[in-house]
Protein backbone atom coordinates (compact mmCIF):
# COMPACT_ATOMS: atom_id res chain seq x y z
CA UNK A 1 0.00 0.00 0.00
CA UNK A 2 3.02 2.21 -0.49
CA UNK A 3 4.57 4.31 -2.86
CA UNK A 4 1.80 6.16 -4.46
CA UNK A 5 2.77 7.51 -6.95
CA UNK A 6 2.20 11.57 -7.57
CA UNK A 7 -0.58 11.53 -10.34
CA UNK A 8 -2.09 9.89 -7.40
CA UNK A 9 -1.99 12.21 -5.45
CA UNK A 10 -3.19 15.00 -7.79
CA UNK A 11 -6.55 12.73 -8.79
CA UNK A 12 -6.83 12.42 -5.48
CA UNK A 13 -6.88 16.23 -4.61
CA UNK A 14 -10.27 16.26 -6.72
CA UNK A 15 -13.58 16.06 -4.38
CA UNK A 16 -15.62 13.11 -5.67
CA UNK A 17 -17.95 12.80 -2.47
CA UNK A 18 -18.77 15.53 0.04
CA UNK A 19 -21.13 16.34 3.21
CA UNK A 20 -21.27 19.95 4.06
CA UNK A 21 -22.99 20.93 8.00
CA UNK A 22 -24.28 17.24 7.87
CA UNK A 23 -26.83 16.37 10.89
CA UNK A 24 -29.27 13.88 11.49
CA UNK A 25 -31.21 13.07 15.01
CA UNK A 26 -33.65 10.05 15.76
CA UNK A 27 -35.91 11.15 18.40
CA UNK A 28 -33.50 12.82 21.02
CA UNK A 29 -30.27 11.07 19.67
CA UNK A 30 -28.00 12.81 17.54
CA UNK A 31 -26.52 10.50 15.46
CA UNK A 32 -25.10 12.62 13.08
CA UNK A 33 -23.93 16.16 14.53
CA UNK A 34 -22.96 18.79 12.02
CA UNK A 35 -19.98 16.92 9.64
CA UNK A 36 -18.47 18.11 6.92
CA UNK A 37 -16.18 16.07 5.10
CA UNK A 38 -14.62 15.63 1.59
CA UNK A 39 -13.82 12.84 0.21
CA UNK A 40 -10.92 12.50 -2.77
CA UNK A 41 -12.08 10.93 -5.88
CA UNK A 42 -9.73 8.50 -5.35
CA UNK A 43 -8.26 5.86 -2.50
CA UNK A 44 -9.28 3.76 0.44
CA UNK A 45 -10.83 5.58 3.18
CA UNK A 46 -11.31 3.92 6.81
CA UNK A 47 -14.15 5.23 8.47
CA UNK A 48 -13.77 3.99 12.43
CA UNK A 49 -15.55 4.67 15.85
CA UNK A 50 -17.17 3.03 18.53
CA UNK A 51 -21.00 1.81 17.73
CA UNK A 52 -23.53 4.57 17.47
CA UNK A 53 -20.73 7.16 16.52
CA UNK A 54 -23.37 7.97 13.31
CA UNK A 55 -20.85 5.83 10.66
CA UNK A 56 -23.73 3.39 9.25
CA UNK A 57 -26.29 6.85 9.32
CA UNK A 58 -23.92 8.51 7.33
CA UNK A 59 -23.95 5.96 4.74
CA UNK A 60 -27.59 5.41 4.36
CA UNK A 61 -27.56 9.46 4.15
CA UNK A 62 -24.88 9.36 1.34
CA UNK A 63 -26.88 6.69 -0.64
CA UNK A 64 -30.10 8.35 -0.61
CA UNK A 65 -31.95 5.58 2.08
CA UNK A 66 -32.24 8.83 4.74
CA UNK A 67 -32.93 12.33 4.21
CA UNK A 68 -30.73 14.63 6.37
CA UNK A 69 -32.18 17.19 9.20
CA UNK A 70 -29.79 19.16 7.65
CA UNK A 71 -26.80 20.24 5.72
CA UNK A 72 -25.41 19.04 1.90
CA UNK A 73 -24.47 16.21 0.15
CA UNK A 74 -22.61 16.42 -3.29
CA UNK A 75 -21.67 14.13 -5.88
CA UNK A 76 -18.71 15.32 -7.91
CA UNK A 77 -20.49 18.82 -6.91
CA UNK A 78 -23.97 17.65 -7.74
CA UNK A 79 -26.57 17.79 -4.90
CA UNK A 80 -27.83 14.41 -4.14
CA UNK A 81 -30.41 15.46 -0.87
CA UNK A 82 -33.32 14.23 -2.12
CA UNK A 83 -32.18 12.21 -4.36
CA UNK A 84 -34.23 8.20 -4.34
CA UNK A 85 -31.21 5.71 -3.82
CA UNK A 86 -31.18 4.27 -7.54
CA UNK A 87 -30.54 7.31 -9.11
CA UNK A 88 -28.02 7.75 -6.75
CA UNK A 89 -26.41 4.22 -7.52
CA UNK A 90 -26.78 5.09 -11.35
CA UNK A 91 -24.13 8.16 -10.26
CA UNK A 92 -21.61 5.80 -9.53
CA UNK A 93 -22.44 4.68 -5.51
CA UNK A 94 -22.38 1.54 -5.01
CA UNK A 95 -22.85 0.20 -1.39
CA UNK A 96 -22.95 -2.87 0.76
CA UNK A 97 -25.12 -3.26 4.05
CA UNK A 98 -23.92 -4.17 7.49
CA UNK A 99 -26.96 -7.27 7.51
CA UNK A 100 -26.05 -9.13 4.41
CA UNK A 101 -28.58 -8.67 1.55
CA UNK A 102 -28.97 -10.65 -1.40
CA UNK A 103 -31.55 -12.11 -3.24
CA UNK A 104 -31.40 -15.32 -1.41
CA UNK A 105 -33.70 -17.65 -3.90
CA UNK A 106 -31.71 -16.63 -6.87
CA UNK A 107 -28.48 -18.35 -8.01
CA UNK A 108 -25.06 -16.67 -7.20
CA UNK A 109 -24.63 -15.84 -11.18
CA UNK A 110 -28.14 -14.41 -11.17
CA UNK A 111 -27.69 -12.26 -8.30
CA UNK A 112 -24.43 -10.28 -10.16
CA UNK A 113 -26.56 -10.53 -13.23
CA UNK A 114 -28.94 -8.57 -11.63
CA UNK A 115 -26.69 -6.04 -10.73
CA UNK A 116 -25.76 -4.59 -14.18
CA UNK A 117 -26.63 -1.27 -14.85
CA UNK A 118 -28.79 -0.25 -18.14
CA UNK A 119 -30.35 -3.87 -18.84
CA UNK A 120 -32.37 -3.52 -21.97
CA UNK A 121 -34.08 -6.47 -20.75
CA UNK A 122 -35.33 -4.60 -18.01
CA UNK A 123 -37.80 -2.62 -20.06
CA UNK A 124 -41.13 -3.96 -20.71
CA UNK A 125 -40.69 -4.26 -24.17
CA UNK A 126 -37.13 -5.70 -25.29
CA UNK A 127 -38.43 -7.84 -22.18
CA UNK A 128 -41.58 -9.48 -24.09
CA UNK A 129 -39.52 -9.34 -27.39
CA UNK A 130 -36.62 -11.42 -25.79
CA UNK A 131 -34.00 -8.86 -27.94
CA UNK A 132 -32.25 -9.47 -24.35
CA UNK A 133 -31.22 -12.50 -24.53
CA UNK A 134 -29.42 -11.97 -28.13
CA UNK A 135 -25.88 -10.40 -26.69
CA UNK A 136 -26.54 -8.09 -23.66
CA UNK A 137 -27.45 -11.52 -21.47
CA UNK A 138 -24.19 -13.13 -22.46
CA UNK A 139 -22.26 -10.61 -21.96
CA UNK A 140 -23.85 -9.93 -18.75
CA UNK A 141 -23.19 -13.46 -17.64
CA UNK A 142 -19.33 -13.76 -18.90
CA UNK A 143 -18.82 -10.29 -17.05
CA UNK A 144 -20.52 -11.84 -14.06
CA UNK A 145 -18.16 -15.38 -14.43
CA UNK A 146 -15.37 -13.21 -14.43
CA UNK A 147 -16.28 -11.70 -11.28
CA UNK A 148 -16.77 -15.14 -9.71
CA UNK A 149 -12.86 -15.78 -10.89
CA UNK A 150 -11.73 -13.09 -8.53
CA UNK A 151 -14.22 -13.54 -6.11
CA UNK A 152 -13.33 -17.18 -5.77
CA UNK A 153 -16.90 -18.63 -5.59
CA UNK A 154 -16.91 -19.69 -9.67
CA UNK A 155 -18.18 -23.25 -8.13
CA UNK A 156 -21.08 -22.33 -6.58
CA UNK A 157 -22.41 -20.17 -9.45
CA UNK A 158 -26.21 -22.28 -9.41
CA UNK A 159 -26.45 -22.26 -6.01
CA UNK A 160 -28.96 -20.21 -4.81
CA UNK A 161 -27.19 -17.24 -2.95
CA UNK A 162 -28.66 -17.92 0.19
CA UNK A 163 -27.16 -21.61 1.05
CA UNK A 164 -22.98 -19.90 0.65
CA UNK A 165 -22.35 -19.21 3.75
CA UNK A 166 -21.92 -16.10 5.63
CA UNK A 167 -18.27 -14.15 4.32
CA UNK A 168 -19.20 -15.66 0.91
CA UNK A 169 -22.15 -13.96 0.93
CA UNK A 170 -20.51 -10.56 2.13
CA UNK A 171 -18.47 -12.11 -0.70
CA UNK A 172 -21.40 -11.76 -3.20
CA UNK A 173 -22.57 -9.13 -2.23
CA UNK A 174 -19.29 -6.90 -2.69
CA UNK A 175 -19.43 -8.51 -6.25
CA UNK A 176 -22.89 -7.18 -6.46
CA UNK A 177 -21.38 -3.59 -6.31
CA UNK A 178 -18.58 -4.29 -8.66
CA UNK A 179 -21.26 -5.45 -10.96
CA UNK A 180 -22.41 -1.93 -11.19
CA UNK A 181 -18.61 -0.54 -11.98
CA UNK A 182 -19.12 1.83 -9.17
CA UNK A 183 -16.78 4.51 -8.97
CA UNK A 184 -18.18 5.20 -5.12
CA UNK A 185 -18.09 1.88 -2.83
CA UNK A 186 -19.33 1.90 0.33
CA UNK A 187 -19.01 -0.86 2.40
CA UNK A 188 -20.05 -1.35 5.70
CA UNK A 189 -18.15 -3.93 8.12
CA UNK A 190 -17.08 -5.84 4.96
CA UNK A 191 -14.90 -7.93 7.13
CA UNK A 192 -17.06 -8.75 10.38
CA UNK A 193 -17.93 -12.32 10.72
CA UNK A 194 -15.67 -13.18 7.84
CA UNK A 195 -13.44 -16.35 7.72
CA UNK A 196 -9.99 -14.77 7.73
CA UNK A 197 -8.89 -16.40 4.07
CA UNK A 198 -11.93 -14.80 2.95
CA UNK A 199 -11.20 -11.44 4.53
CA UNK A 200 -8.01 -11.33 2.52
CA UNK A 201 -9.86 -11.70 -0.56
CA UNK A 202 -12.39 -8.94 0.16
CA UNK A 203 -8.95 -6.91 1.21
CA UNK A 204 -7.04 -7.59 -2.24
CA UNK A 205 -10.20 -6.63 -4.05
CA UNK A 206 -11.06 -3.35 -1.73
CA UNK A 207 -7.24 -2.15 -3.09
CA UNK A 208 -7.35 -3.14 -6.89
CA UNK A 209 -10.68 -0.91 -6.64
CA UNK A 210 -8.92 1.76 -4.62
CA UNK A 211 -6.40 1.79 -6.63
CA UNK A 212 -7.82 1.85 -10.31
CA UNK A 213 -8.91 5.25 -9.64
CA UNK A 214 -12.10 4.73 -7.68
CA UNK A 215 -13.34 5.96 -3.92
CA UNK A 216 -13.73 3.28 -1.65
CA UNK A 217 -14.87 4.14 1.50
CA UNK A 218 -15.35 1.14 4.87
CA UNK A 219 -16.72 1.02 8.18
CA UNK A 220 -14.40 -1.37 9.68
CA UNK A 221 -13.72 -2.20 13.74
CA UNK A 222 -10.45 -4.38 12.55
CA UNK A 223 -8.05 -1.58 13.30
CA UNK A 224 -5.62 -4.29 11.87
CA UNK A 225 -7.26 -4.30 8.77
CA UNK A 226 -7.43 -0.41 8.58
CA UNK A 227 -3.98 0.52 8.74
CA UNK A 228 -2.99 -2.32 6.06
CA UNK A 229 -5.03 -1.04 3.67
CA UNK A 230 -6.82 2.34 4.05
CA UNK A 231 -5.14 5.61 2.91
CA UNK A 232 -6.76 7.33 5.12
CA UNK A 233 -8.58 7.37 8.37
CA UNK A 234 -12.01 9.14 10.03
CA UNK A 235 -12.83 8.28 13.32
CA UNK A 236 -16.06 9.53 14.29
CA UNK A 237 -17.54 9.55 17.95
CA UNK A 238 -20.88 10.27 18.78
CA UNK A 239 -21.76 12.30 15.51
CA UNK A 240 -18.56 14.13 15.01
CA UNK A 241 -15.40 13.83 13.46
CA UNK A 242 -13.00 13.18 15.72
CA UNK A 243 -10.17 13.26 13.54
CA UNK A 244 -8.54 12.49 10.01
CA UNK A 245 -5.28 11.32 9.18
CA UNK A 246 -2.91 8.25 7.85
CA UNK A 247 -4.22 5.44 9.85
CA UNK A 248 -1.06 5.26 11.33
CA UNK A 249 -1.21 8.40 12.93
CA UNK A 250 -4.99 8.23 14.01
CA UNK A 251 -4.97 5.37 15.66
CA UNK A 252 -2.32 6.57 17.85
CA UNK A 253 -4.22 10.18 19.01
CA UNK A 254 -5.13 9.70 22.77
CA UNK A 255 -8.45 10.88 22.11
CA UNK A 256 -9.19 8.55 19.69
CA UNK A 257 -7.87 5.69 21.97
CA UNK A 258 -10.17 7.40 24.97
CA UNK A 259 -12.74 7.13 22.87
CA UNK A 260 -12.51 3.54 21.82
CA UNK A 261 -11.50 1.79 24.70
CA UNK A 262 -13.20 4.52 27.43
CA UNK B 1 -72.39 -30.47 -23.57
CA UNK B 2 -73.10 -27.15 -23.03
CA UNK B 3 -73.26 -27.28 -19.44
CA UNK B 4 -69.52 -28.82 -19.84
CA UNK B 5 -68.29 -25.91 -22.19
CA UNK B 6 -69.59 -23.44 -20.04
CA UNK B 7 -67.50 -24.58 -16.86
CA UNK B 8 -64.49 -24.53 -19.40
CA UNK B 9 -65.02 -21.21 -20.39
CA UNK B 10 -65.44 -20.01 -16.70
CA UNK B 11 -61.83 -22.29 -15.94
CA UNK B 12 -60.42 -20.23 -19.03
CA UNK B 13 -61.43 -16.70 -17.29
CA UNK B 14 -60.42 -17.37 -13.97
CA UNK B 15 -57.24 -18.61 -15.05
CA UNK B 16 -56.49 -15.76 -16.98
CA UNK B 17 -56.93 -13.68 -13.69
CA UNK B 18 -55.26 -16.23 -11.82
CA UNK B 19 -52.72 -16.11 -13.95
CA UNK B 20 -52.23 -12.18 -14.31
CA UNK B 21 -52.62 -11.76 -10.62
CA UNK B 22 -49.81 -14.31 -10.15
CA UNK B 23 -47.46 -11.78 -11.94
CA UNK B 24 -48.34 -9.42 -8.75
CA UNK B 25 -48.85 -11.88 -6.09
CA UNK B 26 -46.42 -14.45 -6.74
CA UNK B 27 -43.59 -13.03 -8.67
CA UNK B 28 -43.35 -8.85 -7.28
CA UNK B 29 -44.93 -10.29 -4.11
CA UNK B 30 -47.55 -7.42 -4.10
CA UNK B 31 -50.83 -8.48 -2.67
CA UNK B 32 -53.53 -6.62 -4.56
CA UNK B 33 -57.33 -7.12 -3.55
CA UNK B 34 -58.18 -5.04 -6.91
CA UNK B 35 -58.39 -7.62 -9.26
CA UNK B 36 -61.95 -8.11 -9.14
CA UNK B 37 -62.30 -4.13 -10.16
CA UNK B 38 -59.84 -4.20 -12.85
CA UNK B 39 -62.16 -7.51 -13.97
CA UNK B 40 -65.18 -5.01 -13.76
CA UNK B 41 -63.58 -2.26 -15.56
CA UNK B 42 -63.03 -4.38 -18.64
CA UNK B 43 -66.12 -5.74 -18.49
CA UNK B 44 -67.92 -2.01 -18.01
CA UNK B 45 -66.02 -0.80 -20.63
CA UNK B 46 -67.09 -3.27 -23.26
CA UNK B 47 -70.55 -3.25 -22.22
CA UNK B 48 -71.11 0.21 -21.81
CA UNK B 49 -69.23 0.92 -25.48
CA UNK B 50 -70.77 -1.52 -27.26
CA UNK B 51 -74.54 -0.88 -26.32
CA UNK B 52 -74.06 3.01 -26.18
CA UNK B 53 -71.37 3.73 -29.17
CA UNK B 54 -72.10 0.96 -31.30
CA UNK B 55 -68.07 0.45 -30.56
CA UNK B 56 -67.39 -2.86 -32.02
CA UNK B 57 -66.24 -5.88 -29.28
CA UNK B 58 -62.77 -6.08 -30.18
CA UNK B 59 -62.02 -2.34 -30.02
CA UNK B 60 -64.10 -1.98 -26.57
CA UNK B 61 -61.79 -5.28 -25.28
CA UNK B 62 -58.77 -3.12 -25.72
CA UNK B 63 -60.11 0.13 -24.24
CA UNK B 64 -61.27 -1.55 -21.24
CA UNK B 65 -57.77 -3.48 -21.13
CA UNK B 66 -56.15 -0.18 -21.60
CA UNK B 67 -58.97 1.54 -18.59
CA UNK B 68 -57.91 -0.80 -16.13
CA UNK B 69 -54.11 -0.90 -17.22
CA UNK B 70 -53.95 2.84 -17.14
CA UNK B 71 -55.62 3.20 -13.27
CA UNK B 72 -53.53 0.13 -11.88
CA UNK B 73 -50.39 1.95 -13.45
CA UNK B 74 -51.55 5.03 -11.92
CA UNK B 75 -52.45 3.66 -8.34
CA UNK B 76 -49.34 1.70 -8.51
CA UNK B 77 -47.12 4.79 -9.08
CA UNK B 78 -48.72 6.38 -6.27
CA UNK B 79 -49.25 3.18 -4.16
CA UNK B 80 -45.32 2.23 -4.87
CA UNK B 81 -43.95 3.64 -1.42
CA UNK B 82 -46.37 1.31 0.19
CA UNK B 83 -45.55 -2.21 1.72
CA UNK B 84 -47.01 -5.41 2.11
CA UNK B 85 -50.04 -5.21 4.38
CA UNK B 86 -50.55 -1.20 3.91
CA UNK B 87 -50.58 -2.16 -0.01
CA UNK B 88 -53.14 -4.59 0.64
CA UNK B 89 -55.70 -1.78 1.87
CA UNK B 90 -54.85 0.47 -0.83
CA UNK B 91 -55.83 -2.17 -3.25
CA UNK B 92 -58.51 -2.87 -1.18
CA UNK B 93 -59.89 0.49 -0.64
CA UNK B 94 -59.80 0.57 -4.28
CA UNK B 95 -62.02 -2.44 -4.98
CA UNK B 96 -64.33 -0.78 -2.94
CA UNK B 97 -64.67 2.72 -4.14
CA UNK B 98 -64.80 0.70 -7.83
CA UNK B 99 -67.95 -1.27 -6.20
CA UNK B 100 -69.35 2.15 -4.88
CA UNK B 101 -68.86 3.70 -7.99
CA UNK B 102 -71.21 0.82 -10.01
CA UNK B 103 -73.83 0.64 -7.50
CA UNK B 104 -74.09 4.81 -7.26
CA UNK B 105 -73.39 6.11 -10.69
CA UNK B 106 -77.12 4.76 -11.73
CA UNK B 107 -76.16 7.25 -14.93
CA UNK B 108 -73.82 5.41 -15.98
CA UNK B 109 -74.05 1.53 -14.77
CA UNK B 110 -77.55 1.51 -13.68
CA UNK B 111 -76.41 0.59 -10.57
CA UNK B 112 -77.84 -2.83 -9.36
CA UNK B 113 -80.38 -2.89 -12.13
CA UNK B 114 -76.80 -4.24 -13.95
CA UNK B 115 -76.38 -3.86 -17.81
CA UNK B 116 -78.10 -6.85 -20.28
CA UNK B 117 -78.06 -7.29 -23.77
CA UNK B 118 -74.88 -6.71 -24.07
CA UNK B 119 -73.89 -7.99 -27.66
CA UNK B 120 -71.63 -11.22 -27.96
CA UNK B 121 -68.46 -11.52 -29.79
CA UNK B 122 -69.75 -12.11 -33.44
CA UNK B 123 -67.41 -12.42 -37.00
CA UNK B 124 -69.01 -11.13 -40.25
CA UNK B 125 -72.35 -10.47 -38.64
CA UNK B 126 -72.51 -14.29 -37.13
CA UNK B 127 -72.38 -14.18 -33.48
CA UNK B 128 -69.63 -16.91 -31.82
CA UNK B 129 -71.07 -20.12 -30.97
CA UNK B 130 -70.10 -21.44 -27.21
CA UNK B 131 -67.23 -23.30 -28.70
CA UNK B 132 -66.42 -20.10 -30.40
CA UNK B 133 -66.25 -18.17 -27.42
CA UNK B 134 -64.14 -20.89 -25.20
CA UNK B 135 -61.83 -21.17 -28.47
CA UNK B 136 -61.64 -17.04 -27.48
CA UNK B 137 -60.62 -17.74 -24.02
CA UNK B 138 -58.36 -20.20 -24.49
CA UNK B 139 -56.36 -18.37 -26.73
CA UNK B 140 -56.69 -15.38 -24.63
CA UNK B 141 -55.28 -17.27 -21.44
CA UNK B 142 -52.84 -18.50 -23.50
CA UNK B 143 -51.39 -15.19 -24.51
CA UNK B 144 -51.78 -14.09 -20.78
CA UNK B 145 -49.65 -16.77 -19.82
CA UNK B 146 -47.10 -16.30 -22.51
CA UNK B 147 -46.90 -13.28 -21.57
CA UNK B 148 -46.47 -13.55 -17.75
CA UNK B 149 -44.13 -16.34 -18.87
CA UNK B 150 -41.32 -13.80 -20.72
CA UNK B 151 -41.80 -11.21 -18.79
CA UNK B 152 -40.86 -13.42 -15.55
CA UNK B 153 -38.11 -15.03 -16.77
CA UNK B 154 -36.62 -11.69 -18.66
CA UNK B 155 -34.22 -9.20 -16.46
CA UNK B 156 -37.49 -7.44 -16.24
CA UNK B 157 -38.78 -10.46 -14.50
CA UNK B 158 -35.12 -11.05 -12.35
CA UNK B 159 -35.78 -6.85 -10.73
CA UNK B 160 -39.54 -8.09 -9.98
CA UNK B 161 -38.28 -10.91 -8.13
CA UNK B 162 -35.19 -8.74 -6.33
CA UNK B 163 -38.52 -6.46 -5.33
CA UNK B 164 -40.21 -9.11 -3.97
CA UNK B 165 -37.23 -10.74 -1.67
CA UNK B 166 -35.87 -7.53 -0.86
CA UNK B 167 -37.07 -4.02 -2.52
CA UNK B 168 -34.11 -1.70 -0.50
CA UNK B 169 -31.20 -4.27 -2.05
CA UNK B 170 -32.98 -3.60 -5.17
CA UNK B 171 -33.11 0.42 -5.02
CA UNK B 172 -29.56 0.00 -3.63
CA UNK B 173 -28.77 -2.03 -7.20
CA UNK B 174 -30.16 1.09 -9.28
CA UNK B 175 -33.19 -0.32 -9.87
CA UNK B 176 -36.30 1.97 -9.66
CA UNK B 177 -38.81 -0.05 -8.19
CA UNK B 178 -41.62 2.46 -8.81
CA UNK B 179 -41.45 1.58 -12.56
CA UNK B 180 -41.21 -1.74 -12.10
CA UNK B 181 -44.31 -2.23 -9.25
CA UNK B 182 -46.27 -0.02 -11.55
CA UNK B 183 -45.83 -1.92 -14.73
CA UNK B 184 -46.05 -5.38 -13.07
CA UNK B 185 -49.72 -4.14 -11.61
CA UNK B 186 -50.31 -2.43 -15.01
CA UNK B 187 -50.20 -5.54 -17.56
CA UNK B 188 -51.89 -7.73 -14.76
CA UNK B 189 -54.49 -5.52 -14.54
CA UNK B 190 -54.75 -5.12 -17.94
CA UNK B 191 -54.67 -8.87 -18.36
CA UNK B 192 -58.04 -8.45 -15.75
CA UNK B 193 -59.74 -6.51 -18.39
CA UNK B 194 -59.64 -8.24 -20.58
CA UNK B 195 -60.57 -11.34 -18.93
CA UNK B 196 -63.55 -9.02 -17.75
CA UNK B 197 -64.61 -7.83 -21.40
CA UNK B 198 -64.77 -11.79 -22.50
CA UNK B 199 -66.93 -12.37 -19.25
CA UNK B 200 -69.50 -9.61 -20.13
CA UNK B 201 -69.98 -10.43 -24.19
CA UNK B 202 -70.48 -14.00 -22.98
CA UNK B 203 -73.08 -13.79 -20.05
CA UNK B 204 -74.38 -10.39 -21.86
CA UNK B 205 -75.29 -9.22 -18.49
CA UNK B 206 -73.22 -7.76 -15.88
CA UNK B 207 -73.98 -6.06 -12.74
CA UNK B 208 -71.79 -4.78 -9.77
CA UNK B 209 -72.17 -7.39 -7.27
CA UNK B 210 -70.03 -9.99 -9.90
CA UNK B 211 -67.10 -7.19 -8.95
CA UNK B 212 -66.35 -7.46 -5.49
CA UNK B 213 -63.87 -7.89 -2.87
CA UNK B 214 -65.32 -11.41 -3.12
CA UNK B 215 -64.19 -12.25 -6.45
CA UNK B 216 -60.48 -10.31 -5.50
CA UNK B 217 -60.90 -12.62 -2.47
CA UNK B 218 -61.35 -15.63 -4.91
CA UNK B 219 -59.52 -14.76 -6.94
CA UNK B 220 -56.22 -14.87 -4.82
CA UNK B 221 -57.33 -17.96 -3.41
CA UNK B 222 -56.77 -19.47 -6.32
CA UNK B 223 -53.22 -18.02 -6.67
CA UNK B 224 -52.09 -18.85 -3.45
CA UNK B 225 -53.89 -22.21 -3.41
CA UNK B 226 -52.33 -23.19 -6.84
CA UNK B 227 -49.39 -22.04 -5.80
CA UNK B 228 -47.83 -18.48 -6.04
CA UNK B 229 -44.97 -17.74 -8.14
CA UNK B 230 -45.27 -21.36 -9.29
CA UNK B 231 -45.40 -22.03 -13.41
CA UNK B 232 -48.88 -24.13 -13.21
CA UNK B 233 -50.30 -23.31 -9.56
CA UNK B 234 -52.63 -19.80 -10.91
CA UNK B 235 -53.91 -22.47 -13.14
CA UNK B 236 -54.66 -25.55 -10.97
CA UNK B 237 -56.32 -23.18 -8.79
CA UNK B 238 -58.45 -21.44 -10.77
CA UNK B 239 -59.74 -24.85 -12.18
CA UNK B 240 -60.15 -26.42 -8.80
CA UNK B 241 -61.99 -22.93 -7.51
CA UNK B 242 -64.15 -23.29 -10.19
CA UNK B 243 -64.87 -26.69 -11.05
CA UNK B 244 -65.17 -27.87 -7.32
CA UNK B 245 -68.36 -26.22 -6.67
CA UNK B 246 -69.94 -27.70 -9.58
CA UNK B 247 -69.13 -30.81 -8.08
CA UNK B 248 -70.59 -30.13 -4.96
CA UNK B 249 -73.71 -29.50 -6.80
CA UNK B 250 -73.67 -32.86 -8.77
CA UNK B 251 -73.80 -34.47 -5.38
CA UNK B 252 -77.28 -33.26 -4.58
CA UNK B 253 -76.50 -30.63 -2.35
CA UNK B 254 -79.04 -27.53 -2.60
CA UNK B 255 -77.50 -24.88 -3.29
CA UNK B 256 -77.64 -23.01 0.08
CA UNK B 257 -75.97 -26.03 1.63
CA UNK B 258 -73.22 -26.09 -1.24
CA UNK B 259 -72.36 -22.30 -1.87
CA UNK B 260 -71.82 -22.17 2.46
CA UNK B 261 -69.61 -25.73 2.17
CA UNK B 262 -68.02 -23.54 -0.48
CA UNK B 263 -66.95 -21.02 1.82
CA UNK B 264 -65.85 -23.86 4.57
CA UNK B 265 -63.68 -25.27 2.05
CA UNK B 266 -61.41 -22.59 0.82
CA UNK B 267 -61.42 -21.60 5.26
CA UNK B 268 -59.90 -25.22 5.31
CA UNK B 269 -58.31 -25.37 2.17
CA UNK B 270 -56.21 -21.83 3.11
CA UNK B 271 -55.32 -23.70 6.52
CA UNK B 272 -54.16 -26.75 5.47
CA UNK B 273 -52.66 -25.53 2.63
CA UNK B 274 -50.35 -23.26 5.26
CA UNK B 275 -49.49 -26.15 7.36
CA UNK B 276 -48.88 -28.75 4.66
CA UNK B 277 -48.22 -26.91 1.96
CA UNK B 278 -46.95 -23.63 2.20
CA UNK B 279 -45.86 -23.29 -1.66
CA UNK B 280 -49.70 -24.29 -2.65
CA UNK B 281 -50.91 -27.19 -4.48
CA UNK B 282 -47.69 -26.58 -7.04
CA UNK B 283 -45.04 -26.12 -4.85
CA UNK B 284 -42.79 -28.02 -2.69
CA UNK B 285 -44.70 -30.89 -0.91
CA UNK B 286 -44.09 -29.89 2.43
CA UNK B 287 -42.14 -27.24 5.14
CA UNK B 288 -41.14 -29.88 7.29
CA UNK B 289 -37.38 -29.80 8.12
CA UNK B 290 -36.81 -26.98 5.89
CA UNK B 291 -34.05 -24.27 7.66
CA UNK B 292 -34.67 -20.73 7.77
Amino acid sequence: MTGRGSDHDRSAARVRLSVTGLSKSFGGVQAIDKVTIAFPATGIIALIGPNGAGKTTLFNILSGFLAPDAGDCRIEGRLTIGMAPHLIARLGLARTFQHVRLVRQLSVLDNLCLARPRQAGERILPALTGAWSGSEEPDNRDFARGLLERLQLRESEDMPAGTLSYGQQKLLALGCCLAMEPTMLLLDEPLAGVHPALALVILGIMAEIGKSGNLVIFIEHNLEAVSKVADEAIIMHRGKVLARGKPADVLKLPEVVEAYVG
Amino acid sequence: MPYLTHLLILVAIYASLAVSLDLLVGHTGMVSLAHGAFFGIGAYAVALLALHFGVPIWLGTLVGMAAAGASAGLVGFATASLRDDYFVIATFSLQLVFTNLCENLLFVTRGPMGISGIPSIAMFGIAASQQGILALGIAFLGVIWVIVRRLTESPFGRVLHAIREDDVLARSLGKNDRYFKSVAFAVSAAAAGGAGAIYATYTSYIEPSIFTITESILVLSMVIIGGAGRLWGPLLGAALLVLLPELLRLIGLPDTVASNLRQLFYGAALVGLAMLRPDGLAGRATNRGRVR
